[in-house]
């Protein structure tokens, strides 16, 4: 952890080493056309979580979790002869969690394989504006590891802007090509066959390349469209269907069942297709000079029946024009999904199977503050270092899950 | 029904409230609207919080936040 912390340090003192070497851009449109670094980004967070209801033990046990999360942006952009804009970017994400109810997937160890993970998700992406006809015109890679899990992503966008930059429609389209080794509870791997002659692989590093395979494909599409409704208010309308595809079932949760006979335990099942659409609306007020009303509300429904409602609401209040305090709070609500029951009230006849509680019926309320820095000589006096956000929210759930976040976002310009 | 008339309604009069002030506003008139705080997205510091509820709730996306790529199943 002290590693990626220190590594994470030298890349940000590289980017503000960079930026103090940047030299003052001349007058001439030769120069202007040149590729420079617009912007760069750090988010970094750290997670913790606890509840009693993990689905790695069939609804009954610890979900003590705590996540470190870190992700780096970069991006370049240079005008061409006719004026477009084009833009390149680089994201680097790294996270590294501890989780308890992962570690039971295999109760006989002291500490498991599955204690501790990482995951790496570096992305790209590519974009021209045309500022004369509002037209922008991307697209994006991206990739994803973790130790029994690999993501390969890409995606293309088109953006119009008109009625004098009053309007836009924002259309997005994006795959991800997914594959997860088949990690199963130590107490249900089959036993030594033809195929496994030593039994079925544990997922350890020596024996991670026995392990089968099984592919998570989704398919998004997200339909945006913003309209700038008067002086002090704007809103905007997404809509974003979603189809995921493949092993949606996570193979190292445990199920059990209202029977005391051997086959009382099962890894959870669950339907190989989901189609999801969520509907969001967001509308940004500002009230006086000082004070802005943020608002988000989602209607979610999906084919697995869940039904869901967020509603969050947030208020930034200027202290200067340099420094604001924004209090926020999040409600959400779902129905839960037919497919879930708790421990030991499945019937060995249901089809489909889970007592994993995020798919229960379920509401939670979060709550907390952002505060936002963003002096006009840059902070501490560093002109590059252009913002600098501090955020905390404290989340309750019904199922007696609690979790704190606490994020940090640098961004240099 | 009558939630479902009462929802009819409460959008016909947002509708009605909202389309006709579309007026289009002039770059000098658009201080308000161009506040940082006024974007009309999550904040960027609410990336991995985003994440987590994604992973901790059955709903996900129409939020500009993650809707593939990555397990998310601890």
């Amino acid at each position: 952890m002290k590693k990626i912390s220190l590594s994470f340090l030298a890349v940000l003192f590289s980017i503000i080493q960079g930026f103090s070497q940047t030299e003052e851009p001349t007058t001439t449109s030769y120069e202007d056309r040149k590729l420079k670094i617009e912007e760069v980004n750090l988010v970094t967070s750290y997670y913790h979580q606890d509840g009693n209801n993990s689905a790695v033990t069939g609804g009954v046990g610890t979900e003590l979790l705590t996540d470190f999360s870190n992700s780096l942006d970069l991006k370049l952009s240079k005008k061409d002869k006719i004026g477009r804009k084009h833009s390149f970017g680089f994201e680097m994400g790294f996270d590294t969690y501890t989780s308890a109810s992962s570690d039971n997937i295999d109760p006989t160890t002291i500490t498991s394989q599955s204690y501790v993970d990482q995951r790496y998700y570096p992305s790209v992406f590519y974009s021209v504006n045309n500022p004369k006809t509002g037209n922008t015109i991307g697209g994006n890679l991206s990739y994803s590891q973790e130790w029994d899990y690999k993501s390969y992503g890409g995606g293309l966008n088109f953006t119009k802007a008109f009625n004098e930059n009053n309007t836009e429609i924002a259309v997005k389209a994006n795959a991800f090509f997914d594959k997860w080794w088949m990690i199963l509870p130590d107490e249900l791997r089959p036993e030594p066959s033809d195929l496994y002659p030593n039994g079925y692989p544990s997922g350890s590093r020596r024996t991670f390349s026995q392990l089968p395979v099984n592919p998570r494909n989704s398919f998004n599409l997200s339909i945006a469209l913003s309209q700038i409704v008067n002086e002090r208010l704007q809103v905007s309308l997404i809509v974003e269907p979603n189809l995921q595809k493949g092993q949606l079932a996570t193979p190292y949760q445990r199920v059990y069942f209202n029977t005391t006979t051997e086959d009382s335990v099962r890894v959870e099942k669950l339907p190989t297709q989901r189609w999801k659409l969520p509907i969001g609306v967001r509308a940004n007020y500002f009230f006086g000079d000082n004070v802005i009303g943020r608002a988000f509300y989602r209607f979610y429904i999906d084919e697995w029946g869940l039904k869901a409602h967020t509603l969050e609401l947030e208020a930034p209040i200027k202290i200067n024009p340099f420094l604001s305090i924004a209090p926020s709070y999040r409600y959400y609500r779902q129905n839960g999904v037919s497919y879930f029951a708790p421990k030991s009230q499945h019937k060995l006849t249901n089809e489909f199977y889970t007592s994993d509680y995020d798919l229960s019926k379920l509401q939670s309320h979060s709550f907390g503050a952002n505060i936002r820095w963003k002096p006009l000589n840059g902070v501490l006096g560093m002109k590059h270092f252009s913002k600098i956000e501090l955020r905390y929210q404290h989340y309750q759930r019904s199922t007696a899950l609690s979790a704190n976040i606490v994020s940090l976002y640098l961004q240099f310009q | 029904m009558k939630k479902n008339m009462f929802k009819t309604l409460l959008i016909i009069a947002i509708a009605s409230i909202l389309l006709p002030s579309c007026t289009s506003i002039k770059e000098y008139q658009k201080m308000y609207v161009n506040d940082s705080e006024m974007e009309l997205a999550a904040r960027k510091a609410q990336k991995f919080e985003q994440s987590f509820q994604l992973y901790r709730e059955g709903a996900s996306g129409g939020n500009g936040g993650k809707t593939g790529g990555g397990c998310g199943c601890n």
